[in-house]
């Protein structure tokens, strides 16, 4: 990586995102430089959904426009408060790596297989066994969503959501994909894929309520 | 030091406020509280006199009398509060919690070269835009200008995002003081010095309408969370909650699988035990409508499963 | 009488925390040709006064220019001290130059008290004509006439260097009144080429042929203010965030740069940014004429 910089946060004017883009790749762009991601970390604002966006450019006049157009995607379509629009200037092309290629119903199928892997994991973890004693225990996995998708104004784009309930995150994705088609930056889907795997996760909370133990994992 | 106004030195270092006269003693005052080394008596014309050590430091035409302590109206939001451990200047109920809803959704921008100043909120939530300005009013006698960023598509609805803007530098000024916003532009921190119980109370409130989640499962389980880009603050927020008596999770970074997340900082959260949850609700709660629907659905799955449990 | 040259200011000299190394600048390789170190930090703490009372200033900070001793300090510790304790704590700690010890004058306490002040510290301006070191006079009263009064008799001393606390009068709203009044009574002092230093404003005002010194060594920077041409902007500002500075301490970085170091480390942006501040000062104070 070349640089990288948080050049808009919430509370800053709407119309300043276009304008620090361009000032800030008016600076940093170099001859080396091969591919700028426009970052944007959000958060719905109903659910608490993660959702973040992330747009692949190698044309630096384009990342302004870019940035400005995700920014009013994600905070309308998405319906999301947008904590932060961050560049990240390469020195290769990094979007190659970013490749989301299965079906929905293949990831549907994943998460079913992910329930009793999770179970079988986690039942034995000693922080949910010193807790469980008899009462029943509840994993609620995080599940993180990754969709890629073609573009004829960036190289990519991606969009990731992160939630416990799929079916909003579903609902989420899907809505912020069809406004990005809609708006001319994207051309369709590639494929969608889960991120983190059953053997990277941790417990994150404990709790009891009643008979029953609430195990989040993430 | 040893400049200026000697009045201005004793506020700033000793609380010994405005030394009005000593004179009078024929007029007939009633003790209502003595906390310390303070006294507070009222006057026969109205109002309260505070005095430290037999000498009056300070008039007040308005106070509330509280069990351990008593608490004297300042301006632009703020109230002196006297108790045994001594005296100290602590925000409003209503400046502590624009001061979350800053914390949260606002910012504290600057153009020097333009000399504007601004305190502004931005906000999808209409009611969350006129609890700031009720709040703005009551705390600064100021109204906030409102402005709109909108997106309209054909056959859709407008959707809008409400900005509300205090333009004044004496505003800004005292909100920077708190230490409210920065040094970083994106940081948030909590005025810990400036908060009583119930300033916490309701910073937290203003913070949680902006920053805060409450979702809903399909299984009728909730979760209540805190998020933020800014550890050091949401560290800060969990500590107070500590102090009023909660137990929440403890910080968790927000992960993510895109690669430029590699690079940038994690966002950070931390949860309400589903335990305390109306707890949550009844002594913090929230301004945000969705939300406060939300509680009252939990109240009542709540309810339900404790009839449940009692069977 | 006592016949003295000028102790020779910079157009701003930064003033250090003797307790905290983060501000000793010299360490980052900025050129410093002279500070101020407070006093009372020093004496609020019992084991670096010991250190630097048995080494000197210049060996205990490592630090090879001229050393200015600042006696702005508390109110209490200024009714603690006598003439035969600053001359011990001088003897100890070497500076280089001293100020006359300070005094306090309000100018909402009854007038005897403030001229008893301006007595005193006049009495201690005497007392000082002692030592063997150059000597800083002081600009402060409680109103015009003690100001004048007190000026010309330092004058009939000999100083010719003087500093005028103004941090509290700034904040006041004072010092637009008294000082351009000093300024004018020192003009008057036709047989005295002066010099006056504003003491304890860490960014540039108005007024110009004068020397600055701030009060806190961050000049600003922890509440993350950027200084272009002496004036603080906030890192965000449209004006400065975009724009690279090629000084020694950003080294091509532009205020955008600094906000994100300070999301990854919070100590390194706030030396830089106090570095930059400071040089920003003395590069803008240094081509005022």
């Amino acid at each position: 990586m070349v640089s990288s910089a948080v050049i808009w946060g919430w509370g800053d004017d709407f119309k300043d995102a276009k304008a620090n883009c361009e000032k800030y790749i008016s600076i940093k762009w170099k001859e080396n430089t091969k591919e700028i991601c426009i970052y944007l970390t959000c958060r719905d604002w109903n659910e608490g959904i993660g959702l973040d966006l992330a747009a692949y450019t190698s044309d630096k006049e384009m990342v302004g426009d870019l940035a400005e157009r995700l920014l009013y995607v994600a905070a309308f379509d998405g319906n999301a408060k947008v904590y932060s629009i961050r560049l990240l200037l390469f020195d290769s092309m990094v979007s190659k790596n970013e490749v989301c290629r299965h079906s929905m119903e293949e990831v549907e199928n994943e998460l079913k297989r992910r329930e009793g892997l999770i179970a079988e994991r986690f039942i034995n973890d000693p922080e949910v066994k010193e807790v469980a004693q008899g009462r029943k225990v509840v994993f609620i996995p995080r599940i993180d969503l990754l969709c890629e998708l073609e573009s004829q104004c960036a190289n990519k784009l991606v969009v990731e959501v992160v939630h416990e309930n799929f079916k909003q995150m579903r609902e989420l994705l899907d809505s912020v994909c069809n406004a990005l088609i809609k708006e001319g930056l994207a051309t369709r889907v590639l494929g969608y894929r889960l991120g983190k795997s059953v053997e990277d996760m941790k417990v994150r909370y404990v709790d009891t309520w009643g008979n029953e133990v609430l195990v989040r994992i993430a | 030091m040893g400049g200026g106004l000697r009045r201005r030195q004793y506020e700033n270092r000793f609380f010994q406020g405005r030394e009005v006269y000593k004179g009078e003693e024929a007029e007939a005052f009633e003790i209502v509280k003595k906390l310390g080394e303070y006294e507070i008596r009222s006057a026969d014309k109205g109002g309260y006199e505070l005095l430290k050590n037999g000498e009056v430091v300070g008039i007040f035409p308005e106070a509330k009398i509280e069990e351990n302590r008593v608490i004297f109206k300042l301006s632009y939001g703020m109230n002196l509060e006297v108790s045994e451990i001594g005296i100290r200047e602590v925000l409003s109920p209503e400046k502590a919690e624009l001061c979350g809803l800053i914390a949260a959704d606002g910012s504290l921008p600057q153009r020097r070269e333009k000399r504007i100043y601004e305190a502004q909120l931005t906000s999808k939530d209409k009611e969350l835009a006129e609890i700031y300005t009720n709040l703005s009013e009551k705390v600064y006698g100021i109204t906030p200008h409102h402005y709109l960023y909108c997106k309209k598509t054909e056959g859709e609805e407008k959707r809008a995002y409400h900005r509300m803007s205090i333009y004044s530098k004496k505003v800004v000024e005292d909100l920077r003081s708190l230490e409210l916003k920065g040094p970083d532009p994106y940081e948030f921190h909590v005025p810990l010095n400036y908060l009583d119980e119930e300033g916490k109370r309701a910073f937290l409130k203003g913070f949680f309408s902006g920053d805060g989640s409450v979702s809903l499962s399909e299984g009728g389980r909730h979760a209540i969370y805190f998020y933020s880009e800014c550890k050091e603050g949401l560290e800060e927020l969990r500590n107070i909650l500590i102090d009023l008596g909660f137990h929440p999770g403890k910080i968790c970074t927000d992960d993510r699988e895109m690669i430029p997340k590699k690079y940038s900082g994690p966002t950070y959260e931390f949860s309400i035990s589903e335990k305390e949850h109306i707890k949550f609700i009844d002594e913090i709660g929230s301004e945000r409508e969705e939300h406060k629907l939300k509680f009252q659905r939990i109240k009542s799955i709540n309810g339900k499963k404790g009839r449940r449990e009692e069977w | 009488m006592r016949l003295m040259k000028r102790v020779g200011f910079q157009k701003f000299v930064p003033e250090i925390d003797a307790t905290d190394n983060r501000s000793w600048f010299w360490k980052n390789e900025i050129e410093l040709p002279e500070i101020f170190v407070p006093l009372y930090q020093l004496l609020g703490d019992k084991e670096i006064l010991a250190k630097a009372s048995s080494k000197g200033l210049h060996d205990y900070l490592g630090f090879n220019g001229r050393i200015f001793l600042s006696t702005v300090m508390p109110d209490e510790l200024i009714d603690k001290l006598r003439t035969e304790n600053y001359f011990q704590l001088i003897r100890d700690l070497k500076p280089d130059v001293t100020m006359i010890p300070d005094n306090y004058t309000y100018v909402d306490d009854p007038l005897f008290l403030s001229w008893s002040q301006t007595i005193r510290l006049l009495s201690f301006a005497k007392d000082f004509l002692e030592l063997n070191i150059p000597l800083i006079g002081m600009v402060k009263g409680a109103n015009l006439l003690q100001m004048q009064w007190l000026i010309q008799k330092e004058v009939e001393m000999g100083y010719v260097s003087f500093a005028m606390p103004a941090r509290e009068l700034i904040r006041d709203h004072l010092l637009g009144d008294s000082l351009p009044y000093v300024l004018r009574i020192l003009r008057d002092q036709k047989q005295v080429n002066f010099e006056l230093l504003l003491y304890g404003i860490g960014h540039k005002l108005k007024y110009r042929q004068l020397s600055y010194s701030n009060l806190s060594w961050f000049l600003e920077a922890k509440h993350g203010s950027y200084f272009k041409n002496g004036i603080p902007y906030l890192l965000s500002d449209p004006e400065v965030r975009f724009k690279e500075c090629n000084c020694e301490a950003c080294r091509g970085r532009m205020p955008q740069d600094i906000i994100d170091l300070w999301l990854r480390d919070k100590e390194q942006a706030l030396t830089i940014l106090a570095l930059h501040n400071l040089l920003d000062m003395k590069r803008t104070l240094a081509g005022e004429k």
